[in-house]
């Protein structure tokens, strides 16, 4: 059986992807929100449209 | 069923990844300070808190008693005795009083601003006040000078002092030459641990190159030029 959260014994790779995925974001905003000078806010928005974007693509593949 | 335990085993790593990061938040996690800057990798407010309880990060901590070789520059002058930012530049009764504050990110040893012999090294003051005006007198009921000022008389420019000032945060101010020893220009003079303030007390007809606000590096950076005027 295959679906998005399970397929054959194991996560399904677009679930387990997004999660991975949005864990790397948090990360990786984070190091931007420390390196950057631009308002915090505006950096939330910039990671949660690339966030947006890469599930989208995961969630297509 | 080994696919779905791999995925588990990255997830749990994730999970211990996200719990220590949010843990240390608002300071960065561990493997995220080799990536950023001085200043970055140890938030001030994160050292205020340290100051407090004492656990300084061994990272910082070296990279506090950092010690680099500087090369003096070949122009006659006097150089800067500390590295840091010049907060004032004030003359009074004929002494230009060039004020260095040094942050927690600054090299912390001092170094001399010309060559000549030590003939002064003054462990105390009668005004214990650090760079932002903070009276500090009550430390002197403690076994730890909180000001120190080394007199040196040079060829050069006549009789100069470096005063080393510690902050509410400092115990401890080392000065390494004696008494009657000889200094070359930019050699190491002493090391405020974890002070704020380095001033150099020049006579006033010696022009100074330098402005309030300009950063300067000790053994460096020509904080005078040119003859006396």
């Amino acid at each position: 059986m295959t679906s998005f959260f399970w397929s054959n014994g194991h996560l399904g790779w677009p679930f387990f992807g997004v999660l991975v995925y949005s864990v790397l974001c948090l990360l990786a905003g984070d190091i931007v929100w420390r390196l950057t000078p631009a308002p915090f806010r505006k950096i939330l928005a910039a990671m949660a449209i690339v966030w947006a974007a890469g599930v989208v693509v995961l969630v297509a593949l | 069923m080994t696919t779905f335990l791999v995925q588990v085993l990255v997830l749990v790593l994730l999970v211990v990844l996200v719990g220590i990061w949010a843990l240390r938040f608002p300071y960065p996690a561990f493997w995220l300070r080799p990536f950023l800057p001085a200043r970055k990798r140890w938030p001030e407010r994160e050292i205020r808190d340290w100051l407090g309880n004492g656990r300084f990060h061994r990272g910082f901590l070296k990279f506090f008693n950092r010690d680099p070789e500087r090369n003096p520059p070949s122009e006659p002058g006097l150089l800067a005795p500390a590295d840091g930012l010049i907060t004032s530049a004030e003359v009074r009764d004929g002494i230009r009083y060039l004020v260095i504050a040094l942050s927690f990110w600054d090299m912390h040893v001092q170094r001399s601003p010309a060559a000549g012999k030590v003939v002064v090294i003054e462990p105390s003051g009668d005004e214990y006040m650090d760079g932002e005006g903070r009276n500090f007198s009550f430390l002197r009921e403690k076994h730890c000078p909180v000001q120190t000022r080394v007199v040196i008389d040079t060829a050069s420019h006549g009789r100069l002092a470096v005063r080393l000032i510690t902050s509410v945060a400092a115990r401890r101010i080392e000065v390494w030459p004696g008494v009657g020893d000889m200094l070359a220009r930019g050699q190491r003079l002493g090391r405020i641990l974890l002070g704020s303030t380095v001033v150099l007390e020049i006579p006033e007809r010696f022009a100074i190159c330098v402005q309030t606000g300009q950063r300067v590096w000790a053994g460096e950076t020509l904080v005078t030029a040119g003859a006396p005027t």
